[in-house]
Order: structure tokens, then sequence, then C-alpha cells
């Protein structure tokens, strides 16, 4: 025994599959506060994008919630979190007259009865700023805010005064905005009426609004270039995970685990770790090459026994990144956790190159399930593409999906009840090639890449569970 | 194995790997001697782009002739992601540089001055050390 078992434990005991939602109480232990992150925590911040899987509602969960408020504060400490007092103003599962965030129904009826899609949210939040003020139904308050806009703007500015006399800032949340209803056309429609409202906040001393995003929503939203939003956009922050900070939650999670923290001291004893502190070590948090030598002593050097075959370090975020180059948390947790899972004490490290092989084509598996529960046409689209080789032309891809009939299988599946077609297929410029719209879609959601001179290119994270091949000529050779 | 990004040296390039494919196939090497090739890129453009035009050109020789047909779930095969940096063919760049072209360091000493060559030359040597030291641990 070495001490490896402590350290597998820790990577068994990750539990990256529940997708978080902005109302659960989140695990203060869980949290790990990247530096660049700040921004996406900032109350001046309106819009903060990013993929799935990077912590969005976990994020809004934390501002939410005031016990992981406080441990982010103190993480944070320039945001001034402590002087919040944060609501949620939409988020997935919101249900019931009590909260103050509506349903899908609450939103879908309204968007029936009201002119201005502006007016639905302000009557989201005037339940908050004053709860007795104008009627007690939904629809009702959106139709008195409309016929009476100037009784809405004095409850504001009266909170907004009290707010800022109590040197409290008042934060609404909107997590999910992808769920707010079943079709695109609504979900723009009540997206560009909330865009609208968070600029006239933005006036506001002690009320702010803030939206997290998914980035292919963004991405539709920007190309809309609707005038409410391109203000908004400007000012986005990007969330995202380097891969420093992957490794970060890692380390962080070892540290903090009482059993492996002396461990990996032991593991790292050049880089004289002071166990008797409750945080890692700053080096640990930040420093790819401290990094670098701490992981290959849990899950060694290289990719096998072949040193040229890449170095664990580095080979793990790359193969689990998307066409942006883009790393989700969730499948790095996955993977270490499904290599673990797969190793034993058979091994001198916690776990090995094969265990961490078996656990990206793990996280394969998880993100192409999660991008179908999303794009439910990303499977139509990739099931015409199996056995294909990358990289290719363009027109190898496009031939397949026509050669299947993939276009009118896409559209013969889709209902007013789902938006299960890509958004491109409706742009004029692709009527004459659809599949050159499907092409498009899939680019934007990071599962193809353009190369050079028509080229492109999948991503191993969605290439494997795709089934589809890499290049090569020479055939498979017997084991030696 | 040494190239400027023009199609000659593609062509060039393609008779050679059509004969080394040849000795790929031999299932009785007992060491696998194509992870001992590496591309360089000669006289680069700056950029991204540049990079990457020539080393997708690369993979296409690598792919063609010299990297095994694997399965989608196989990722410990001879074949290489088009971005992975450890890849044979994601070639190791050297700029171009003018001042090399009036190379002259027997009247101008400052010519050999690691600040001259490590604007072109120095990730190409870092790359030569890491892989020599890499080499070397495998004997030892």
């Amino acid at each position: 025994m070495n001490g490896q078992e402590e350290i597998r434990n820790v990577l068994r005991s990750l539990s990256p599959s529940v997708a978080h939602r902005a109302a659960d109480k989140p695990n203060v232990a869980d949290i790990y506060s990247p530096p660049h992150h700040a921004n996406a925590l900032d109350p001046n911040r309106t819009l903060v994008v990013g993929g799935r899987g990077v912590g969005k509602s976990f994020w809004a969960s934390v501002l939410f919630n005031e016990e992981a408020r406080a441990a982010a504060a103190q993480a944070y400490p320039f945001l001034g979190l402590e002087n919040l007092d944060v609501v949620l103003g939409f988020y997935e599962g919101a249900m019931g007259s009590e909260n103050v965030a509506p349903s899908a129904s609450t939103l879908k009826a309204a968007l029936k009865i009201a002119d201005d899609p502006a007016s639905i949210w302000r009557s989201v939040i005037l339940k908050r700023l004053a709860p007795e003020v104008g009627p007690s139904t939904f629809n009702d308050r959106v139709r008195w805010i409309e016929g009476t806009p100037e009784a809405f703007e004095d409850a504001l500015l009266e909170v907004d005064q009290r707010q800022a006399a109590e040197g409290r800032t008042l934060l609404i949340l909107f997590d999910a905005l992808d769920v707010l209803a079943t079709d695109w056309d609504s979900i723009r429609t009540l997206t560009r009426g909330l865009a609208r409202l968070a600029l006239e906040l933005s006036a506001r001393k002690a009320i702010r609004l803030k939206m997290f995003m998914r980035r292919d929503q963004f991405e539709d939203m920007r190309r809309k270039t609707f005038a409410d939003f391109s203000k908004l956009r400007t000012a986005a922050v990007e969330l995202n995970w380097k891969p420093e900070d992957l490794y970060g939650v890692l380390f962080t999670r070892i540290w903090r685990d009482q059993a492996a923290r002396p461990v990996l001291a032991k593991l790292g004893a050049g880089l004289q770790l002071d166990i008797s502190k409750p945080d890692l070590p700053e080096s640990v948090k930040v420093n790819p090459t401290t990094q670098e030598a701490l992981f290959a002593t849990i899950a060694g050097e290289f990719m096998g026994t072949n040193k040229k075959r890449g170095r664990t370090y580095t080979w793990m975020p790359k193969h689990l990144a998307d066409a942006h180059n883009e790393t989700s948390l969730r499948s790095f947790l996955i993977s270490l956790k499904e290599a673990a899972d797969r190793s034993s004490s058979s091994i001198e490290t916690a776990i090995d190159h094969v265990g961490i092989n078996a656990g990206v084509l793990k996280a394969s598996d998880t993100r192409l399930e999660e991008l179908r529960e999303d794009h439910p046409w990303v499977d139509d689209a990739l099931n015409a593409l199996s056995g294909l080789t990358v990289p290719c032309a363009e027109g190898d891809v496009t031939d397949l999906w026509r050669e299947a009939g993939t276009v009118g299988l896409i559209v013969s599946r889709t209902n007013a009840e789902r938006p299960a077609a890509p958004i491109q297929l409706d742009a004029p410029e692709f009527t004459a090639a659809p599949e050159k719209a499907l092409l498009e879609a899939l680019i934007d959601l990071a599962v193809i890449e353009r190369r050079s001179a028509d080229i492109i290119n999948v991503p191993d994270i969605f290439r494997v569970a795709a089934k589809i091949k890499r290049r090569g000529g020479i055939a498979p050779r017997r084991e030696r | 194995m040494f190239g400027v990004d023009t199609p000659q040296t593609f062509e060039c390039y393609r008779y050679l790997f059509a004969q080394m494919n040849r000795y790929a196939l031999d299932p009785d090497v007992p060491q696998d001697w194509r992870f001992g090739l590496q591309m360089v890129h000669a006289k680069a453009g700056r950029g991204t782009e540049a990079y990457e035009h020539f080393r997708d050109q690369a993979l296409n020789l690598f792919a063609e002739f010299l990297y095994d047909e694997a399965a989608p779930s196989d990722l410990i095969g001879f074949n290489f992601d088009i971005d992975d940096d450890s890849a044979p063919h994601y070639a190791w760049p050297i700029s171009f540089d003018a001042d090399f072209v009036e190379f002259d360091p027997h009247s101008r000493r400052d010519q050999l001055s690691r600040e001259f060559f490590d604007r072109s030359f120095g990730l190409f040597v870092r790359n030569v050390i890491n892989n020599v030291t890499t080499f070397q641990g495998q004997v030892t």
C-alpha cells in the first residue's frame, strides 16, 4: 500500500453525472473558484455564456444559496457578494404560484396576452419588489403593468432606493433560458424581453439582473441581431475551464479528503506542500508545471509504455475538448471517475493510461447523450455518418446526408412542441442545399470543426461515440 | 523530416511515405520505428493558420501511408488526432526569418546570440531536447 488507494477512492467518489439546477443546494465543499470565473459571478455583468456542463447552473445556485454565497465571497472578495440579496427569476423546474420564478406554462400563457414580452418579466420581478402591489395572478399582473406602467416604476424606484440606502444589491437570477418554452420562437421572444428589462435596470443603483445562457442560444440570438440583445452581447462573460482549472478542481478534491491529503503531500515531496492548511496551495492551483509533475505521480507520466504517446496531463483535456477547444468540467470528472473505477491495486498509480482511455470513451458517450437531450436532431445527423473517416472533405459529409435523406428525416420529426430541427434549416441562404445548414449547425455546436480548404474534422469527444473513425491506411495488424 | 509548405514538398514525400508504408506492415518489428518520425515545418509563416495548413497536409500523408486503421474507440493505436501535439504529423515550426538569409556569424558575432536564433529556432530546439531526453529515458 503506497497510499494510491486513498487517491483512487477520492476519484471514485466524484459524482459528476448529476446535472445541477439553480434551485438545488450546492455542496459547499464542491466549490472551486478559478480566478477568471470572477466575472461570471460579478453582479454587474448581466450575461454569462457557456457550453453545457461548464457550471452555469452551479454558479447560479452558489449565488442563490446563502451559505455557498458566503464561501464564494471569500474566494472572490472584490465582488461584494456579501452585500447581495438574491432571488431566482427563472430556473429549470420552477413551478407554482409561491415562487417568484414562473413555470414554462405560465410564461406560455402570458405570451398570448402580453403586448411587450418585457412586461412578462416586469411581472416576475414585481412579485419580489412589491408582493402586495397589483393583482395577484400572473396574467392579470402583466395586463396591469401594461396598463399602468407608472405603478410598476414607482415600486421599482422605491425598492432601488431602499436597497441602496441599506448598502445592499438585489440580484435577480435567470438560469436555463433554453427551457423558457418548448419552441425557439417563444424562447427568442421571451429572451429579448428579458434583455430589454436588464438594460432598463442597468441604470438602477441597487437592482441587477443576471442571465446564464447556453452558447448555442447565444449564437442564435446573436445571429438574429436584436437591438436589445446586441448591447448585452458585447459585455457578455464567457464561462469556461482552462486545463489548469480542471486540474485545480481535481487536486482540491483530493486535498479536502483527510486520508488523501497526506498522500498527495508525500507524492509531491519536492513541492513542500503544507498539509496543515485547509486550502490547496496556490502553486497546485495555477502552475501547469507543478500540476503536471503531481498528476504524473497518480496517473503515470505517459499515455502508454511508448513515451511518444503523449503526456497524461495534456492528453486528457485535449481528448475531452470540443471543436472550440473547450473541455467541460463534467467530462473531465466523468473520465477521472471511470478511470479510477477501472483501476485496481494491481497498478502502481491510482489510475493509469488504460483507465484514462476508458474514461475518455465514457465521457464521450455522456457528452453525446447530453447533446441528444438538447438537440434531438443530432442523433439523426450523426447516425448517417457512422463509419465515416475524418478528417474528410465537407462534401463527403453532405453527400452522406443527402443519400440517407437525413434532412427530410429531421424535418419530418419536427413538431411545434419541440425545437427538434436545427435553427439554421430556416435560413434562406441554405434553402438550395439544406445539408449545408446541418453542417453549419454542427459547427456551431462545436461538434464539427472546419479546417483549411474545405476539410472538416470531428474531435474525439464526439467522434468516438458517433462511431466515426480517424483516417488511417494500414489495416489492423496482429498483436505483437 | 523537414519541409517548406509547398506542393513539391508533399509530392516528394509521397514517394518516401509510399516506400515506408511497406515496412510499416511488418508485424515482427520489435520496436515501432514509426514513433521515431517527426515533421518539421521549415521557413514557416507566423500564426496558427500557417501551421495548420502544413500540419493538415502532413496528416494526409501519414493517414494514407503510416497511420493504422483504427476502430472508432481505439485511442491507443498508431493514429493521432489532427491537433494532437505528440503526433508525428504535428510539425514543429521554424519561423522564416529574413536575417538568416544573410546569415554571416563570422563578421556578425551577435548572430550567434541566443536572442537572435531563439526567435526562429527556440521552439524547435526545445522540442528536440525534450524528445532526446525522452528517448534516453527509454533506453535506461
